[in-house]
């Protein structure tokens, strides 16, 4: 089978430093892939990679087996309508300018659909898919919750009818109840729309929850990669193992001093 | 006599199109050496109710209806402004979410670590300013304190950053460190060595500690008791165990339901209905009774009030199972 | 979440309701500045004069006592009197009433204020979007430009070019515009550099969508706010660039009732004939001064908006 979407030994660099190096990473038709690290491991930047919004010093990006590293917008309309983002802060993924209705409307009105009745009908139905009614049409970003307005931008982000969601953090600016509804949400859309998800985020319970096969990146390199039982159960890495020692259990686990700090240094992380 | 008294402590603030009731009669005693955690979500009032130990809260668009918050038996709200500054950074030290914002760009880490101590101890000497900077950073487990001296913030990690912001909290000998969010802008790596360093401090300098968090996991890595806030309340005030055991009041359970949990990948959490309530107007009676799967008629009229005991709830469902 | 399966076609509103339905945010946005406006005492003393400004801007001619002095008329008998019941500021060196001729001032000092301020942001809105959004080298070559013309002082610059144009008020909004501009790129070059990056300029870029509809829907209409302020403090400081124009005679030429040209003349008669003078001055200050109150009112009200959400 042909990934939808792809890297081949992609490396980014900012002036000397190498946000990304040598990264290879393929996304399959309905697949949900987990990319897991922290800050600085090049997670965002690999995303930006991925949506051509940041260009490579060398590898190549592939959609559907074709290369389109350095193509054109021109040449990238199926990626912008068959792949769509969802961003970590919901506050700062809208126009405060813009009604929902209006956010909602435009990759629609980028494709093309102009007819208002046709618009609002499918803007409604859109609002509806991610659980939110009418009343919620005219409103503007700053009258929303955060758990609201991450569900316009999921709207936003199904209106073209896309075959793959790239979700930065969708969940981590969210309480966790609200956390849980969406989570709930993006699980029920995947079936429903049979969306492939690459799902990035440092929280590793909610990537068990969402995702079959996990990467681990660090500095830019991944480090383990493989189906998430195995990964997140059972980690061969260094890193992952401490990474998911990191974790701390909602049923109350106590940290018991300093030993905790020793044996996360070993690995030179501050 | 407890270390701090909160008591029926209700504060709103004045706003676009009416008043919020931000805390709704808090009560709320913390004993010298506890580790008490707060714990809630977004709008619970729970930072609100930290920099109301410390009067921190502008007024206006504050306002405090009604209540007492009592250190050490003095009245936090009744306290000249010369005793309150004694009182911030100095006997109550407040480390804050966002390390970054409270570390001035301009000024090295040892400028800035003199300048807090001339607030506090205005008669060391410079050379003895400089070796408490130095005991200071090294409590807070910072490799080589006298380098970091000179650098500045942008030179520093967030972890890093994060535990400077502890030693100068450090800085006036407190009794009380109270900290809001101090982990959330950081990774989780680095979230587990903070927390890890103030379990230590806390331990080794008897320090009373109030950590704020919205992550039941961050409060139960440190604390021993556990409040729980929903809208403006405090819900349930419980030890860690039990209520990680046996959660009471609805909205507790309904917050651990909700938390995914790395160790049980068959649990599929669950969100609580509904959302936080408008505290322009919010509910009568139990704030939390519109989103409660046990709500009866009582709950939307009278406010129920904490049960005495270790593991108090306020619910009216759970005092008439009892 | 509440349901939202009602069928779409059950009621025709009418065509009111509806853009009373779509704009309801817009409203309660509306009344939010309002009130947090209306809740700064120096905010509300700018509105109350720059409404003033306007409002004599309007209906200045039709108001003052003696309109035919407005361009000088010469009535030697009744020179340099003092301010009386019927020349309440006094008279000046040709018989007119100063009351007339300031009132009718406030029209010369808008249309130059709103000139400058409107010419420079004709220039500099476009230029600093380009620089800041398309960034690259279109953006050096825009910026060190206008870090010449930031290099050299604004007022100096103008008198330069004035100087070669000829005096004349018309030479002097000109001149001024020229020295106007680049303030504006400065700050729109900013904001757009900010907006860029923001989230949801990412996200319309994924959708596909072109920089001409970027611009449109995105980075323009996130620069209003920036820009109102800016315009509004501007129309105190143009006007008062101008009257400094005038009062050195490089500006507008007696008998053009324009303050500044009649705190020249004025001057000489000072300080026995003090009401020449201070008039026209009572007038620049509490325009300038208006301008800026409501410029530093609708910074903190659109700030706050922000800052909500």
């Amino acid at each position: 089978m042909i990934p939808l979407l792809a890297v081949e030994d992609v490396t980014v660099r900012f002036g000397d430093f190498a946000a990304v190096s040598d990264v290879s990473l393929a996304l399959m038709p309905g697949a949900a892939l987990g990319l897991v690290g922290e800050s600085g491991s090049g997670k965002s930047t690999l995303l930006r990679v991925l949506l051509r919004l940041q260009a490579v010093a060398s590898g190549r990006v592939l959609m559907d087996g074709a290369d389109i590293t350095t193509a054109r917008e021109g040449g990238l309309r199926a990626l912008r309508r068959d792949v769509q983002v969802v961003f970590q802060n919901p506050h700062s993924a809208l126009n405060p300018r813009l009604s929902v209705h209006d956010s909602v409307a435009e990759p629609l009105q980028i494709q093309g659909v102009s007819n208002r009745q046709q618009m609002r009908d499918r803007i409604t139905g859109l609002l509806d898919d991610v659980g939110l009614g009418e009343q919620f049409l005219w409103r503007f970003p700053h009258e929303l919750s955060g758990g609201q307005k991450q569900r316009v931008c999921i709207a936003r982000a199904l209106a073209t009818r896309p075959r793959a969601l790239l979700l930065d953090e969708p969940t981590s600016a969210l309480d966790v109840s609200v956390q849980a509804q969406i989570i709930d949400l993006l699980r029920r859309l995947r079936q429903q729309h049979n969306l492939a998800f690459l799902f990035i985020s440092h929280n590793l319970a909610v990537v068990q929850l969402l995702c079959e096969e996990v990467a681990v990146l660090r500095q830019g390199v991944i480090v383990e990669r493989g189906a998430v039982k195995q990964v997140l159960h059972a980690p061969q890495n260094p890193y992952t193992q401490a990474l998911i020692a990191s974790v701390l259990s909602p049923g109350g686990s106590r940290l018991s001093g300093p030993a905790v700090c020793e044996g996360v240094r070993a690995f030179g992380i501050h | 006599m407890s270390l701090i008294e909160i008591a029926d402590y209700r504060l709103a603030f004045d706003g676009f199109e009416g008043r919020v009731q931000v805390l709704d009669g808090i009560d709320l005693a913390i004993e010298a050496g506890e580790a008490v955690g707060i714990v809630g979500e977004t709008g619970c009032g729970k930072s609100v109710l930290a920099r109301s130990m410390l009067r921190l809260n502008p007024a206006p668009p504050a306002r405090i209806v009604s209540g007492q918050i009592r250190y050490d038996g003095a009245d936090i709200l009744a306290m000249p402004p010369d005793r309150l500054r004694d009182l911030r950074g100095g006997t109550i030290g407040m480390v804050f979410q966002d390390p970054v914002t409270y570390l001035n760009p301009v000024f090295t880490i040892g400028r800035q670590m003199a300048e807090v101590l001339r607030a506090h101890e205005p008669d060391l000497s410079r050379a003895q300013r400089r070796a408490r900077s130095i005991e200071l950073l090294d409590a807070v487990r910072l490799p080589d304190p006298a380098g970091l001296l000179d650098r500045y913030p942008h030179e520093l990690s967030g972890g890093m950053r994060q535990r400077v912001l502890i030693a100068e909290a450090l800085a006036g000998n407190p009794r009380v460190l109270i900290a809001d969010e101090p982990t959330t802008a950081l990774d989780v790596t680095i979230q587990r060595q903070i927390l890890a360093l103030i379990a230590d401090l806390v331990e080794r300098l008897g320090l009373t500690l109030v950590l704020i968090s919205h992550d039941l996991g961050v409060i139960g890595a440190v604390c021993r008791r556990i409040v729980v806030m929903y809208a403006g309340t405090v819900v349930e005030d419980a030890p860690a165990e039990s209520l990680f055991r046996a959660p009471q009041h609805p909205y507790t359970r309904g917050l651990l339901a909700a938390m995914p949990d790395l160790g049980r990948p068959d649990h599929m959490p669950e969100g609580i209905a509904g959302s936080i309530p408008d505290l322009r107007s919010p509910p009568k009676g139990c704030r939390f009774h519109p989103r409660c799967p046990l709500a009866t008629a009582i709950c939307s009229e009278r406010k129920p009030v904490l049960d005495g005991g270790p593991h108090a709830v306020a619910c009216h469902a759970v005092a008439a199972a009892a | 979440m509440s349901d939202a399966s009602l069928p779409a076609a059950t009621t025709v509103p009418s065509r009111l309701a509806r853009l009373r339905v779509e704009h309801a945010g817009t409203i309660r946005q509306a009344r939010f500045f309002a009130w947090t406006f209306a809740r700064s005492p120096s905010a509300m003393l700018g509105l109350v004069l720059v409404l003033a400004f306007i409002v004599l801007t309007a209906i200045g001619p039709w108001i003052v006592p003696y309109p035919e002095h407005a361009t000088g008329a010469v009535n030697l008998a009744n020179r340099l009197q003092p301010p009386s019941a019927a020349h309440w500021f006094g008279t000046d060196e040709m018989g007119s009433d100063i009351l007339t001729r300031v009132v009718i001032g406030t029209r010369t000092s808008f249309w130059i204020g709103a000139t400058i301020t409107g010419l420079a942001m004709l220039v500099g809105v476009p230029l600093g979007i380009a620089a800041g959004y398309f960034g690259g080298r279109v953006r050096s070559v825009i910026m060190r430009i206008t870090d010449v013309f930031l290099a050299v002082p604004g007022l100096v610059l103008a008198l330069a070019i004035v100087a070669s144009l000829g005096p004349g008020i018309l030479h002097g909004v000109l001149a001024l515009a020229i020295v106007w501009w680049p303030g504006y790129v400065r700050l729109i070059e900013a904001k757009a550099l900010t907006l860029r990056s923001e989230a949801y300029v990412e996200a319309a870029r994924t959708m596909g969508a072109s920089h001409a509809r970027i611009l449109r829907r995105h980075i323009l209409p996130n620069c209003i706010s920036p820009l109102v302020v800016k315009a509004s403090m501007d129309m105190g400081m143009a006007i008062l660039a101008a009257a400094s124009l005038g009062f050195i005679g490089l500006g507008a030429k007696p008998p053009a009732p324009e303050w500044g040209a009649m705190i020249a003349t004025g001057r000489t008669y000072m300080p026995d004939w003090w009401w020449y003078s201070v008039f026209p001055g009572v007038f620049i200050f509490l325009t300038v001064l208006g301008f800026n109150l409501f410029g530093d009112g609708l910074r903190d009200t659109l700030d706050r908006r922000s800052s909500r959400g």
